[in-house]
């Protein structure tokens, strides 16, 4: 308590003092006009959410990122490397192994025999792109996707490489890139949050998600991702108790604004307006919320576009089709993550699992947002943190089989928004290291920015005396992707 | 003082003696280290003279006549005088490392000027400080310092560095598809990047970058580029050096070229650095395409280039509710888009509003609102409207042919609407249109291939077509109660959320087939039972099983302990675990509902409390193969009364897994023989070898218990 009110009369004392500073002002004022982002960082008053502008006309006004929790093996789905088959059980050379660092799970494992995908492998749509058996739906709208088989990344263990994916560093704190978006762009629908978040877990050895993944960081809290459940009711609590009115709750809200604007006042707590946006955000999400579950204005084969999953709450067939009404609905950034990539053994075992569960509605989004019009203003993502080695992890045997994370090389996919369908990059005959044209986390955040008609240089938030940007100090837009 | 002042002559003499003999001089490298500090030093002389000749003119207004070598203005002059031969002599140092325009010889002759009459200044000061012509020549060296200075400025920075924010900037020629690749893409590039140090009035290193001639010449070490080569080409080669290196252009300190311009650049000298193409030439599958991008959707007005003007700030303002969203399309940009959402609470008033911005409105999305046929009457007015959303609105036909005026539009979606073939009239009439959705319409697949054939130019999407012969399987139903242990009267309550499916289960931890009971209402159970439920539905193939056990709260255990310690990082509560009724996390191994064992098996001993029979004695324990947590190989039970050996009441051995299965919360429950005891004794043996088809083959296996019962 002593502290809170010790902080209390040091805002009094800096009022004063502010106050007795007022002179000075005009020539604040002046100064401000040279330098105006010295003044950007205050705030005054009790505003709305300011809706931010493209820098320049976007190619994509929506995200939908699934990610791929616990990193896919690329080796196993889009990366057909048949070399590995050929050379099952042999040592992988040291020339391609060039001195990758490994994790503590492989470092003492005394030879790295190579062993290729158990599962078959095809060539389809006309840019031929390569997908197992595992995927047949998303084969079957390989003429969407732009396959980048040549993503890299620093980290080498789930938490700090899941971390650089989301928020551009390893470390955690800073925001992530949906809150980026939320700041840069605000939310097309006022009714419902920017960035909203999903979970679902498959059926393979899994890996945590933890709220800091979806943080605003130093961003105002209202770009905070806001995490929908899992249950029937995707966000808990929002109907009004027994007996209360609409105009009732209405009052209350602006009474307790009132309240609220009388604490900031005097605390000047910034954290006190965020409260208030927050409040009135639940309020006008009770309009919008009971669409959002409502499938009954959707043909029945919807069930079977998505798999019988997506009446089951919480299963991500379910998550891409509440995912796809959201971003109907205007979110600006709909986070999914699909748990359970994590195959250190059990590959054959797991994988199919994993991919039974994914296949058919990641497909069905793609699908259902091309059939509204809506694809070539929504940007989908599909992917993990980093991909998995060309080596055996454990000792080898014919029947089953795990991989090691990999950071060297991995693939993901994107489709919509602007991105032009094909294969980008390539790796060796190994799968091991990328020979051409490697793309950066930062490389990667950059590309996503500017389709959205942001430019990732001009993205910034000042905080703690540094400008800081989703790709710090780099980042190169990747042209070879975008339509 | 007198040093000073001989130090200055001699460094005259010096000035003098290589000026006359310029053309020869052979500088050495400290020299030209020397010679660029000139931009140092030369603020030190600009400074002094210019604050030596306010105190002049203040100390001769208040009629003040001191005069001598250490008077303030004494001591200035000598300072003056020395860093301004300094900076000559300097000046004349930089200048033979070349480059310069024909500015230079003026900068040089005022700055040597300067540099005369400071020194004059100096040597005249005790004499001749308040004569007339004294105070004239020092304000005829102000003015050719100033002139000087101005000139060396734009030596350094271009011609005009000075005046350039004031000027109004020159349009480049508006890009079309007949301008050339240099002319639209190259030449601005080297506009920007290199223009300053290489044009044709400073060319360092003799070389030209902002026209064609100059760069068709080259430089003093050759030519820029070699057609077809940018690996040899010196350009490239420059750019792409090493920040740090030398020979890096342009210099550090200089803006420099992001890397896509350098690509843009290498690509079209790999492609033949040919000055008459055009970008209208340059086809999709073209190298240089991707590069061209921005460049060609400006001219083909992808980008936002709309004529018409921006609607008025408040009024977009005021058009922006909780439930509609107007916004210019970009930064800069007067195209406006607009959506309204939130069907129950959607008024006809929301559209009509955007009759205020029709011009602007480029974007319009109606998706999921009540909107009627005759509200289309409003959009008819919106000119420039390019995208329109009608996506599961209740419009038909009739609405559609109010919107044959919008000339503009190239993007109609009308998916989920009552729409039929009679849109064909007024689609028809739409010029730009490329892209029409009708997915889930009463349009029929004859009517798509007329549309195909009447519509050439655009682009129509049927959207999914569900195949009726292929058979899906069901999703597993789901489990209402989350507690697995059941308490009093609570039963197992399965549910569905699929309308229609039929739930048929078993108890006895077989797989349900389409014999197996049909769930009705909520299951009761005796004691224990391992339920597996599957659904089943026409049309669909049955779902894989659910599984789970279920348990009746058994006799409550007086006292359980230990026998074998757990493995101390999976203790979990210790044997207060096994009879909390808490069943063990399903995804979290690692939870305190488990407690686990590796070096040697679990064992525990029950004290039975009323020392009532005890029939059966069921395990809980997780099957996780990935984890290496595997069944136990078998459980014994032991009975003993106090004071007694313990006997082995029965023994059951469990089928050796033959491979990876699924993650499961699974069960073993041993009957015994009808007789009462004390304490009753459970083993559980670990696997001890794990399989050949294992991950960590000969490793030790884990055996994971989580809850124990004993029923009468």
């Amino acid at each position: 308590m002593f502290k809170e009110i010790f902080e209390h009369q040091l805002n009094v004392n800096r009022r004063h003092f502010l106050s007795k500073l007022s002179m000075g002002f005009g020539s604040a004022a002046l100064g401000s006009l040279l330098l105006p982002d010295l003044l950007k960082g205050g705030k005054s008053g009790i505003e709305e959410l300011p809706v931010g502008l493209p820098h320049f006309a976007p190619k994509a006004k929506r995200i939908i990122y699934l990610f791929q929790n616990g990193a896919p093996s690329q080796l196993e789905s889009f990366d057909y490397k048949p070399l590995l088959n050929k050379m099952y059980g042999q040592d992988l050379p040291e020339s391609i192994r060039n001195g990758q660092r490994l994790t503590g799970m492989t470092s003492n494992q005394e030879r790295f025999p190579l062993i290729g995908s158990k599962f078959k492998f095809n060539q389809y749509g006309e840019n031929g792109v390569w997908v197992s058996e595992l995927f047949p739906n998303i084969a079957s709208i390989a003429d969407e996707l732009c396959v980048i088989k040549s993503m890299h990344t620093e980290a080498i263990n789930h938490d700090p490489a899941l971390t650089f994916m989301q928020t551009g560093a390893q470390v955690g704190n800073r925001p992530s890139m949906g809150a980026w978006l939320s700041y840069g762009l605000g939310s097309e629908n006022a009714n419902l949050p920017a960035y909203t978040v999903l979970l679902s877990r498959g059926r393979g050895n899994g890996q945590g998600v933890y709220s800091k993944l979806w943080t605003n960081g130093f961003l105002d809290s209202i770009h905070q991702g806001v995490q929908f459940s899992a249950s029937e009711e995707p966000v808990l609590y929002l109907n009004d108790p027994e007996g209360t009115s609409r105009t009732g709750r209405r009052r209350m809200l602006d009474k307790l604004g009132e309240l609220n604007g009388m604490a900031y006042e005097t605390f000047g707590d910034p954290e006190i307006h965020t409260k208030i946006k927050q409040y009135e955000m639940a309020y006008r999400m009770q309009t919008a919320v009971p669409e959002l579950t409502d499938i009954s204005n959707e043909p029945d084969h919807i069930i079977k576009m998505y798999g019988a999953d997506c009446l089951t709450p919480g299963t991500y067939a379910a998550n891409c089709l509440l995912a796809r009404k959201l971003s109907e609905s205007g979110v600006r950034f709909v986070q999914l993550y699909h748990q359970g990539w994590d195959q250190h053994g059990n590959m054959v075992g797991e994988m199919p699992l994993q991919a039974q569960d994914t296949d058919r509605a990641s497909a069905a989004l793609i699908m259902d947002l091309k059939q509204r019009g809506l694809l070539e203003e929504t940007l989908v993502i599909w992917g993990g943190e980093f991909g998995r080695t060309n080596y055996c992890q454990g000792p080898l045997n014919e029947a089953n089989y795990g991989r090691d994370h990999h950071p060297r090389a991995y693939t993901i996919w994107m489709a919509g928004g602007g991105v032009k369908p094909g294969v980008y990059g390539e790796t060796d005959e190994f799968g091991y290291n990328i020979i051409k044209d490697p793309v950066h986390v930062n490389d990667f955040h950059a590309t996503v920015l500017h389709l959205m008609g942001l430019d990732h240089e001009k993205l910034i938030y000042k905080h703690l005396g540094r400008r800081y940007r989703l790709t710090d100090v780099a980042g190169k837009v990747v042209k070879g992707i975008i339509a | 003082m007198k040093i000073a002042r001989n130090l200055v002559f001699a460094l005259q003499f010096l000035l003098a003696f290589l000026l006359v003999f310029e053309k020869h001089i052979q500088l050495p490298s400290i020299g030209a280290v020397f010679g660029r500090m000139h931009p140092l030093l030369l603020h030190l002389p600009i400074g002094a003279m210019s604050l030596l000749f306010l105190f002049y003119l203040v100390q001769n207004y208040q009629g003040r006549n001191t005069k001598n070598e250490f008077s303030l203005i004494g001591i200035g002059l000598h300072f003056n005088a020395l860093f301004a031969v300094f900076t000559a002599l300097a000046g004349l140092f930089l200048s033979q490392e070349g480059g310069y325009s024909e500015g230079l010889t003026t900068h040089k002759w005022t700055g040597m000027g300067f540099n005369w009459i400071s020194w004059g200044l100096l040597l005249g000061w005790e004499q001749y400080a308040f004569r007339r012509w004294y105070g004239i020549s020092w304000g005829i060296g102000v003015v050719m310092m100033s002139i000087s200075g101005h000139l060396g400025g734009a030596l350094t920075h271009g011609e005009n560095y000075l005046l350039q924010p004031l000027e109004v900037k020159e349009e480049l020629p508006v890009a079309t598809l007949e301008s050339t690749v240099y002319q639209a893409a190259i030449l601005p590039i080297l506009n920007n990047k290199c223009y300053s140090c290489h044009n044709e009035k400073k060319s360092k290193g003799e070389l030209i970058l902002s026209n064609w001639e100059g760069i068709r010449k080259g430089g003093k070490h050759g030519a820029v580029w070699i057609p077809g080569s940018s690996a040899n080409s010196l350009l490239i080669n420059r750019m792409k050096l090493p920040l740090e290196d030398e020979e890096h252009m342009p210099p550090k300190g200089k803006v420099q070229l992001l890397d896509e311009e350098i690509d843009l650049i290498g690509q079209w000298i790999n492609e033949g650095a040919d000055e008459s193409l055009t970008i209208g030439a340059v086809s999709e599958d073209h190298l240089l395409y991707s590069f061209l991008v921005p460049i060609i959707d400006n001219i083909q007005g992808k980008s936002n280039q709309y004529t018409f003007e921006p609607a008025n700030r408040d009024l977009l303002a005021s058009l922006n509710t909780p439930f509609r969203t107007v916004t210019p399309i970009a930064e800069n940009s007067p195209a406006l888009e607009a959506a309204i959402f939130v069907r129950a609470y959607y008024q006809p008033e929301f559209l009509e509003e955007l009759t205020a911005i029709s011009e602007q409105l480029v974007s319009l999305n109606l998706s999921g609102l009540p909107i009627q046929d005759e509200e289309l009457k409003v959009i008819a007015n919106f000119q420039n409207l390019e995208k329109l959303f009608l996506n599961q609105t209740e419009i038909t036909s009739a609405g559609i042919s109010h919107l044959s005026n919008l000339k503009s539009l190239q993007s109609l979606a009308l998916s989920g609407t009552k729409v039929d073939v009679n849109i064909l009239k007024t689609v028809e009439q739409l010029p730009n249109l490329t892209k029409l959705y009708l997915w889930n319409t009463p349009l029929v697949e004859e009517d798509f291939l007329q549309f195909a054939e009447l519509l050439p130019k655009v682009s129509i999407d049927q959207g999914f077509q569900p195949d009726p012969n292929e058979l899906l399987p069901l999703s597993a139903p789901v489990v209402v109660n989350q507690e697995q242990v059941l308490i009093g009267d609570q039963r197992i309550e399965l549910k569905h959320n699929f309308p229609g499916v039929t739930i048929r289960y078993e108890m006895n931890g077989e797989d349900p087939d389409s014999l197996s009971p049909i769930y009705q209402e909520p299951i009761e159970v005796a004691d224990y039972a391992l339920l597996k439920a599957s659904a089943f539905l026409e049309g669909w193939a049955s779902s894989s099983p659910i599984s789970k056990g279920f348990f009746r709260a058994g006799l409550s255990l007086d006292s359980v302990v230990l026998l074998t310690t757990p493995n101390p990082q999976y203790a979990g509560r210790g044997a207060e675990t096994l009879h909390d009724n808490a069943k063990g996390d399903e995804v979290n191994f690692k939870s305190p509902t488990w407690i686990g064992y590796r070096e040697h098996p679990f064992e525990a001993m029950i004290k039975v409390k009323e020392a009532g029979e005890v029939s059966k004695v069921v395990l809980s324990y997780l099957n996780d193969m990935g984890a290496y947590i595997m069944p136990p190989v078998y459980v014994e039970v032991y009975g003993k009364h106090a004071g007694q050996e313990w006997t082995l009441l029965n023994k059951k051995k469990l089928p050796v897994p033959t491979g990876y299965e699924n993650k499961a919360i699974e069960l073993v429950g041993i009957d015994l023989p009808k007789q009462s005891f004390e304490w009753i004794k459970v083993v559980a043996q670990n696997v001890t070898k794990l399989p050949k088809w294992h991950n960590g083959a000969g490793d030790l296996g884990w055996v994971f218990v989580d809850e124990l019962f004993l029923y009468p």
